[in-house]
């Protein structure tokens, strides 16, 4: 046995997060943990890691009982983290990422650079990312960040690892690449702790399940004696039918046109249109330019050349603040870099963007104020033990529901939704699906960029796929499929 | 709604985590209550209204400077040329009493307006030159003291208007002026941070600048506002020192009266790093500072020894404040 966890419980300001948990991983095995938000999944993840200490219960790691709960400690006995959000010196090299803290020496004094460079090139190498050692984390995109966590967990050499998430920010590619890497470990008799949201992968990779619900273990059993369905059960604890709500034909009259837009390196020449009461989808591999596209129509990013048109006006503007005025509201896909404000309660994250509506000579009001908010937090379901509650006690699901949230507040007429149900569980993904076509229903329009094809098909009246930085194919929700997406973002089709 | 409820009823000591909570918000508080209890135990004078009214008299100017603080460290800054820019202000206002024989109201005028100034050209060094506050106010910290230098030839310039002397001297229903100034500017600082929208943007921008720039906020406009404020609580912190005494001295007025105000700031909980912090925080810390320095003076220690003691409780105040 790799690991074995007995009876561990553990509580935050008198929150019960874990309760009585037994787990355990077998070498050469894939231990999926699932749940939804809030199951306390990340929580059992960094008592493995040693980052928290449990209350109640112990953990024995590859034969030796764990006594100090240190991330150090557990490091040595084998474990190698993956965080959901990856923890890296966005100053340092890659290669200096990789060794940090156990960077090869020579006379014991100095690092051996070279050795350091040499091992990382044939790490990035074997996980098929032939990066450069000497390249800056801060210059890298998100999935290539999380490339360089999964080798500096790679030159540990553990024998357990520990994912959280570790798809969430990858393209198909990459996370196929990243599949057989899972296997090759398991052939070598690595165990591996799988957390994620997406339930189609733990059929694929994982051998077994554990569900946690409330904090509470509900059921550990073999992956493929379970049906998606019933996994779903067991996460919410009810049965539930079906994930998209139907889609209503949008009749709407346009409302915004980009024509002819260019911003290089992102993307160039992008012509499309968007209706009231229309969803509408963008994806693309990483490095397609989608990202971008979404910044420059927000007024982050100035494009190059092109124009947009609001209404059928033409529109043009600096700031993402004349943006908001005009109605847009923005969910973008990094909420802690820049999505929330961590200190703040769910109140004021809620309204910070809407403040010029609820004031009175200056004074925020804060009636009108706490009832839009408390309006929003019913509405999504967010899950917060008091609205005062600062939003960094949030888990990840709840997190981006309050991001939504702002704009629901704001009253925007359109959305731009970048990778909107990034690390949610299933059941709040389809409480949101339901409560975006609430929204388009009453003639807001959407734009939303994902990288889950599943998620587009099943939601979007229409779907724009980008390869290099153009529009390569249209297609409506009724000619949409995994095939031609997938074929069209790769540049195979067309 | 209905999970939020449970874990309600789940959780097992309410009263544990409302004493954290109030632990967090008001340890300054319970700090600050401790050492007055201390203070009047170990000196009978102390909690004489004599005394009483001294020591909030003495802490003003520097309270001031620090309210004024607490909004650029709150947005994520610092400000350190507060105390040149006091200096500065000074020799302005008496450069126009003395010098240029102006009424005593727009020597004020001017005072206030020269603080602003700073501060504004501050603000823009920061927003447009994309430079550290550190180093924007550090260079500004300089260049406001060496203009004050050569302008009284390191001198001082005194006035002789006696009726000037009486902000700083006199009192009104009892209580001295500068103490009034302090609590007004007290009152007004905590409107303007716990109740405006500018405030909950100053909030907003130093707890995470790019997410503020994407809620509509434009920080522009918030850090330049605040370094303007700071830079006019330096400039009415000169009207009280210079009432004092009747004169600016220009090479000892407001020197090293940035670290007091910084590490009020600090005492009162507010975070260096921005986004997190209270005005009645820092109010706290100024009294627990003017508190400690008189309650050393009763008990004659030596005032060369007094910067280690102010130095350790520095540090205390944040290991305290510190969460896991």
């Amino acid at each position: 046995m790799l690991l074995h966890m007995r009876g561990i419980s553990k509580s935050f300001y008198g929150v019960q997060v874990l309760d009585n948990i037994d787990f355990e991983l077998r070498p050469g095995e894939v231990h999926a943990l699932v749940g939804e938000n809030g199951a306390g999944k990340s929580t059992l993840a960094k008592l493995i890691s040693g980052a928290h200490r449990p209350d109640d219960g112990y953990l024995v790691v590859n034969g030796k009982p764990v006594s100090l709960y240190s991330p150090i400690e557990s490091q040595r006995m084998g474990i190698s983290m993956i965080y959901q959000e990856s923890c890296l010196v966005p100053e340092m090299s890659i290669a200096e990422n990789v060794f940090l803290g156990t960077e090869p020496r020579w006379l014991r004094m100095f690092t051996n650079t070279v050795k350091m460079k040499r091992e990382t090139k044939r790490i990035l190498r074997s996980l098929g990312m032939p990066l450069h050692p000497n390249t800056k984390v801060k210059d890298l995109s998100m999935s290539e960040r999380h490339v360089v966590a999964i080798a500096k967990a790679l030159s540990q050499k553990a024998n357990i690892f520990v994912m959280d998430e570790p798809t969430a920010s990858l393209s198909d590619a990459e996370r196929i690449r990243l599949f057989a890497m899972i296997r090759g470990f398991k052939a070598e008799g690595f165990g591996i702790v799988y957390i994620t949201h997406r339930l189609n992968e733990i059929f694929e990779i994982c051998d077994r399940v554990t569900v946690l619900r409330d904090g509470k273990r509900v059921v550990t059993c073999k992956a493929n004696e379970l049906t998606e369905r019933e996994l779903v059960r067991q996460m919410v604890g009810r049965e539930l039918t079906q994930i998209f709500p139907p889609l209503s034909s949008p009749t709407g009259n346009e409302l915004l046109r980009v024509e002819n837009m260019t911003r290089k390196p992102w993307f160039e020449k992008i012509d499309f249109r968007l209706h009231e009461g229309e969803i509408l989808g963008i994806t693309g591999l990483v490095g397609s330019g989608t990202e971008g596209l979404a910044k420059v129509i927000f007024g982050e990013m100035k494009p190059e050349s092109g124009k947009v048109f609001w209404h059928k006006e033409p529109i043009q503007f600096k700031t993402p603040r004349q943006a908001i005025d005009l109605g847009f509201g923005y969910v973008n896909r990094d909420r802690i870099e820049s999505g929330l404000f961590m200190d703040m309660n769910v109140y004021r994250n809620l309204t910070i963007a809407s403040l010029k509506k609820i004031h009175r000579f200056h004074m925020v009001q804060e009636s009108q104020e706490h009832d839009k908010a408390l309006d929003a937090i019913i509405q999504l379901d967010i899950k917060t033990r008091d609205p005062e509650q600062e939003i960094k006690f949030l888990s990840g699901g709840n997190q981006q529901k309050v991001m939504l949230g702002k704009w629901l507040v704001a009253e925007s007429d359109l959305y731009i939704l970048d990778e909107p149900t990034r690390g949610i569980d299933v059941a709040s993904k389809s409480e949101l699906y339901v409560l975006l076509h609430e929204l388009v229903n009453e003639g807001k329009g959407m734009i939303v960029i994902s990288s889950d094809m599943s998620e587009l098909i099943g939601l979007c009246n229409r779907i724009l796929v980008m390869h290099e930085g153009r529009i390569v194919d249209e297609m409506t929700h009724g000619e949409a499929s995994q095939e031609r997406i997938l074929q069209s973002a790769s540049g195979i089709r067309g | 709604m209905s999970a939020a409820t449970e874990t309600e009823s789940k959780s097992p000591s309410t009263g544990m985590r409302l004493g954290k909570v109030l632990w967090d918000q008001y340890s300054v508080i319970f700090a600050f209550v401790v050492l007055v209890a201390l203070a009047a135990v170990l000196n009978e004078h102390f909690l004489d209204i004599g005394n009483i009214t001294n020591v909030l008299r003495q802490v003003s100017i520097v309270g001031i400077l620090s309210l004024g603080m607490t909004f650029v460290i709150i947005l994520g800054g610092i400000d350190l040329s507060v105390g040149s820019v006091l200096a500065f202000s000074g020799t302005v206002i008496m450069a126009a009493q003395v010098t240029y024989e102006l009424p005593i109201w727009l020597s004020i005028v001017l005072g206030l307006v020269a603080g602003a100034l700073l501060g504004i050209i501050n603000g823009f060094v920061i927003t447009y030159g994309k430079i550290t506050a550190f180093i924007a106010t550090l260079a500004m910290m300089t260049i406001a003291r060496s203009l004050a230098l050569y302008y009284a030839d390191a001198g001082a310039i005194s006035g002789f208007d006696s009726s000037y002397s009486k902000i700083g001297n006199e009192y009104m229903a009892g209580i001295p002026i500068p103490v009034l100034i302090f609590g007004g500017i007290f009152i007004l600082s905590y409107v303007v941070l716990e109740k405006t929208v500018f405030g909950r943007h100053i909030y907003a921008v130093g707890g995470n600048t790019q997410a503020a720039r994407l809620s509509a906020i434009s920080v522009f406009k918030v850090t330049i506002l605040s370094y303007v404020i700071c830079g006019i609580t330096a400039a009415i912190g000169a009207v009280i020192e210079t009432s004092r005494l009747n004169s600016i001295s220009t090479s000892s007025s407001g020197h090293m009266y940035e670290l007091d105000a910084i590490a009020a700031v600090i005492i009162g909980g507010t975070s260096l790093s921005g986004g997190r912090g209270r005005i009645v925080g820092t109010l706290f810390g100024v009294l627990i500072l003017g508190v400690l320095s008189n309650i050393m003076n009763l008990l004659n220690i030596s005032p060369y020894l007094q910067g280690v003691v102010k130095g350790l409780i520095i540090i205390a105040a944040v290991l305290l404040q510190k969460r896991d």
